[in-house]
């Protein structure tokens, strides 16, 4: 189990944006924190403030968003404040809050889509014709927004001061709950439709497909979660900073994923070859590849799928635990981690003959445990 | 919170509840988070900008072997609260003068 120690060290690790003097303070404040509320182990902070990476990510942009450019003028602030609030509740929220972006057309037909957006999140639904509807945060603008070539084009771009969020506020009796808008682009397309190539890129929105065949697959993220259900597709590529990546069912020649601190989970995925790569996220395989490889400074890995050729598993400090064939030849090699076979400790190293896949295990300080069927 | 008022609104009630008594982050983020829905990560530039415009300092405490770092409303935090609370009673009439007028 890791400890509130490393949690520490890599959210550290993480503000390397600020002084050596305000991450100081930062973490002063934070351990303080964690120890009045009793946050004692790295699952119990990543519970209650999020991965290291997201939770660094948030602290200083909000810093960010609060450094005064001199000494605040507190009067000032005062009456904007307290006025933009007035404003938004008395005139239709147009001092305090700019009504979202929001709109639809039909589109001419298209076979590959290409999306960047900021916080929108980005969806996919089955309909009678090509279409396409957004929701976007006052502050985001739309700087293409066509078909050309067969392909979607739809790409916006943040304006100044942010794209928006919401806030709740409860002063004695009165409850007030202001912008619950969801912020999303939907496009439409109908069943049947032989699709090419489909990318999506996001900063913190998430992106969701269902129950399509495509020919390649990218999506890429800062914050963003991707879900994927029942997706056919010969290539599929997803990088994220601290978005997690969740497949079930999926069938493809190639898969490759990349993460800082998003979690990697594959779930009835097959595929001729897969590739994990994560620092702090946890992999998770279950399903039959012919060639899989997963690598983890300090994630987890975890391990229910088949492999027909090889599989290798790597960490620094994460634990491997694999769940393999009876028959597979196994390799397996720890710095300083336990290795288990079936319940049995079997040291540092173990080498095993069998026949195929060949299964190769590394691991610095983490365990691995292994055990057969 | 991208919400345009969240930090003068946050300001307030830090300081309303410094006036009452100081308070340590965890202590002070629960007493906020009883009023304001803030993230976990909101509190802590809010408690640094407000130090900086000198409306609040600190001092530290040893308890149970560790420091508890404290907060403390200065002079002028207790002044930029006053003007806080007219402006807020203006607020409050209008508020409830709107909810009146609902069906």
């Amino acid at each position: 189990m890791k400890t509130a120690e490393q949690y520490f060290q890599e959210l550290a690790a993480c503000l390397g944006g600020l002084t050596d003097a305000e991450r100081g303070s930062v973490l002063d404040y934070y351990r303080e924190y964690a120890a009045e509320a009793g946050l004692d182990d790295y699952d119990r902070l990543v519970s209650h403030f999020g991965p290291p990476q997201g939770f660094a990510e948030q602290l200083t942009g909000e810093l960010a968003a609060h450094r005064p450019a001199s000494a605040p003028a507190a009067d000032d602030t005062v009456r904007t404040g307290i006025r933009g609030l007035l404003d938004s509740l008395f005139a239709g929220g147009s001092a305090g809050q700019t009504p979202p972006r929001q709109g639809g057309q039909t589109l001419e037909p298209f076979s590959g889509v290409d999306i960047h957006v900021v916080s929108a999140d980005v969806r996919f639904e089955e309909g009678e014709t090509f279409a396409l509807r957004y929701c976007l945060p006052a502050r985001e603008y739309i700087e293409r927004c066509e078909v050309t070539g067969g392909i979607l084009h739809f790409v916006t771009r943040a304006g100044r001061g942010g794209t928006g969020g919401s806030v709740h506020l409860h002063f004695g009796s009165v409850n007030i709950n202001l912008n619950t808008a969801e912020y999303a682009v939907i496009v439409t397309i109908p069943r049947g439709a032989q699709l090419g190539d489909f990318s999506v890129a996001t900063v913190s929105g998430n992106c969701k497909l269902c129950d399509r065949t495509v020919a390649g697959l990218r999506f890429s993220s800062t914050s963003g979660d991707l879900t994927l259900t029942c997706v056919d597709c010969d290539a599929a590529s997803f990088t994220t900073v601290s978005g997690d990546v969740s497949v079930h069912t999926l069938g493809c020649d190639t898969l490759t994923a990349g993460t800082t601190s998003g979690e990697i989970r594959l779930e009835d995925v097959s595929a001729n070859r897969i590739d994990c790569r994560t620092v702090s996220g946890d992999v998770r395989f279950d399903g039959d590849a012919d060639r899989f490889r997963a690598k983890t400074v300090s994630g987890d890995c975890e391990c229910l799928g088949s492999t027909a050729v090889s599989a290798e598993w790597e960490t620094v400090s994460g634990d491997l635990d694999i769940r393999t064939a009876g028959g597979a030849a196994i390799a397996a090699s720890s710095v300083s981690g336990e290795i288990g076979l079936d319940g049995a400790g079997m040291g540092r190293r173990l080498a095993r003959p069998g026949g195929a896949p060949a299964l190769t295990l590394r691991s610095t300080s983490g365990d691995i445990t292994i055990a057969t069927q | 919170m991208g919400f345009q008022i969240g930090g003068a609104i946050l300001d307030f009630v830090v300081l309303a509840v410094l006036r009452r008594k100081d308070a340590y982050g965890y202590q002070l983020t629960q007493e906020v988070r009883g009023m304001l829905d803030v993230s976990e990560t909101s509190l802590y530039p809010a408690l640094k900008r407000l130090q900086k415009g000198g409306l609040l300092t600190t001092y530290d405490q040893p308890w149970q072997g560790r420091n508890r770092r404290y907060y403390h409303l200065t002079e002028q935090g207790r002044a930029v609260l006053a003007q806080y609370q007219r402006e807020w009673h203006v607020f409050e009439h209008q508020l409830d003068d709107l909810l009146e007028e609902q069906p």
